[in-house]
């Protein structure tokens, strides 16, 4: 009787273990972007002036959280990371070269970066809303679509709010 | 008398919170190798060497890609807030200028003066070159653009910025579209390297070249030995030791060293000086000549700079 107590103990203690590590897992995808920075993006080619075509992906629980997410990793890969997959055309080098900004202005990014945020005004679906599902497990998708990115405006905002600087700054 | 005063620190006051460093100028120019390529190139005889140049003005007047795509960097670098100086008027500018010396003299028919060396400065020039270079690949009906942005420091010769790449092959597309897109692709890019080497500039100074020369005329050469500060040091020592002590963090390399000429490279000079005023060359080396007028060296010496990026001191007469 005890050792039945004692199996059943054991696997459930493992049954809870493997949970928490499945919903970190799934945290962490959901998060994926502004926080982790785990995400694929690659150029699609150069937009009209001052702006670039991506195609990025984005993790949710559903579909719309997903899609939500893929713009805000947008914004995030053009400021922090640089385009560095996929056609030609795209800037290769982020907006912030400053190591360590994104710590140093986290007040910033995180206004700016909340849901329904300031980042929105510099992201925009670039066709007709099309986009390309996968659904990863029962609980978690992967959506990917093509964005135009104002990334001359974006630059200016980041200007104005003191991240960067403005090119020649002090002559 | 309180007044003047307050209106004296007011300036003092101003001078060193808005003072602004010397600001580099740059223009696009198209490179030796597109002038070349396209027939663009004028050739002279010197002293037997024949010598092949690129011809800008020509370039200028016969490609209309060529001008449309300056015309596009020069608009993208204008809305980043840094414009530069176009090739196109800088050449107009030069012509005009040297008609206008040739022609002008005052009431009494006296003419400017004007030696040789004013002449050549008087050419179109910027601090930093933005050297472009296009080709235009065929692979059957498909067209690509190669296309390379090379800033280019005019004095110490090292490349500042670059972007470079081919652009995806396409059917039936036209030349200029190309090349706008390319610009659009690669403008960016090269800002950002421009950006860093302007933060690098503004973090350990601006980099110079510095010659220390003598005229024939001269009393003494760069190995003349004199006693300074209780040491027994060569005159190009001495020069040495003052570069090491007004420069950022001592950074300078010696390249060449005779009895004639003092070749100084990687000079780091700080952007502005002792009293917070925007600091050049000029300004910079203006204290080592007043102490070479000095005892024990009692030297005569000149200074002639050229551009923001070099400046030579050449000592015995002005």
């Amino acid at each position: 009787m005890k050792s039945g107590l004692g199996f059943l103990a054991t696997i459930s203690l493992l049954v809870w273990t493997m949970s928490c590590k499945t919903s970190k897992v799934n945290q962490e995808a959901v998060m994926a972007g502004y926080v982790s920075g785990n995400y694929e993006i690659e150029c699609m080619g150069t937009g009209m002036d001052g702006t670039q075509l991506v195609k990025v992906w984005g993790f949710g629980t559903d579909p719309e959280k997903a899609a939500y997410q893929s713009r805000k990793n947008a914004v995030h890969a053009v400021i922090f990371k640089g385009i560095n997959a996929g056609k030609p055309g795209c800037m290769t080098r982020p907006l912030v070269t400053q190591p360590g900004a994104e710590e140093l202005h986290r007040d910033f990014f995180n206004t700016f970066f909340t849901d329904g945020g300031r980042y929105l005004n510099f992201v925009s679906m670039a066709n007709d809303g099309t986009v390309d599902r996968i659904k990863m497990t029962s609980r978690e998708y992967k959506v990917g679509s093509v964005m135009s990115i104002r990334h001359a405006a974006l630059r200016q905002e980041l200007e104005a709010a003191g991240i960067i600087k403005k090119l020649g700054q002090g002559f | 008398m309180k007044g003047t005063i307050y209106t004296v620190l007011l300036i003092m006051l101003y001078s060193t919170i808005f003072a602004q460093a010397k600001k580099p100028t740059l223009m696009v120019v198209p490179s030796d190798n597109w002038c070349i390529k396209n027939g663009y190139t004028t050739t002279f005889d010197e002293m037997g060497t024949l010598k092949t140049i690129p011809d800008y003005k020509m370039a200028l007047q016969n490609e209309t890609d060529l001008l449309m795509t300056i015309g596009k960097i020069n608009t993208m670098m204008s809305d980043r807030g840094f414009p530069l100086v176009n090739l196109e008027t800088a050449i107009k500018n030069t012509e005009n200028e040297s008609a206008e010396v040739s022609m002008m003299s005052s009431k009494s028919g006296s003419n400017l003066v004007e030696n040789p060396i004013d002449v050549l400065q008087r050419n179109a020039n910027a601090d930093i070159i933005i050297q472009l270079t296009y080709v235009i690949n065929q692979e059957g009906p498909r067209r690509s653009i190669t296309f390379m942005l090379q800033g280019l420091d005019a004095y110490t010769k090292k490349q500042i910025a670059g972007a470079q790449g081919t652009g995806e092959p396409s059917f039936a597309t036209q030349t200029p579209v190309l090349l706008e897109e390319a610009v659009l692709a690669h403008i960016d890019d090269f800002n950002s390297r421009l950006q860093a080497h302007f933060d690098d500039l503004f973090t350990n100074g601006r980099e110079v070249v510095f010659q220390a020369r003598v005229f024939d005329g001269s009393p003494v050469d760069l190995e003349e030995v004199y006693m300074y500060e209780n040491e027994s040091l060569e005159l190009g020592e001495i020069i040495e030791n003052w570069i090491s002590a007004n420069t950022v963090q001592g950074r300078f390399s010696t390249s060449t060293y005779t009895q004639n000429v003092i070749r100084f490279e990687q000079v780091r000079i700080p952007l502005y000086d002792d009293k917070g005023r925007a600091n050049d060359t000029r300004r910079w080396l203006r204290d080592l000549r007043n102490l070479l007028n000095k005892s024990p060296f009692n030297l005569v010496s000149k200074i002639y700079t050229r551009g923001l990026g070099e400046v030579w001191l050449i000592i015995g007469e002005k």
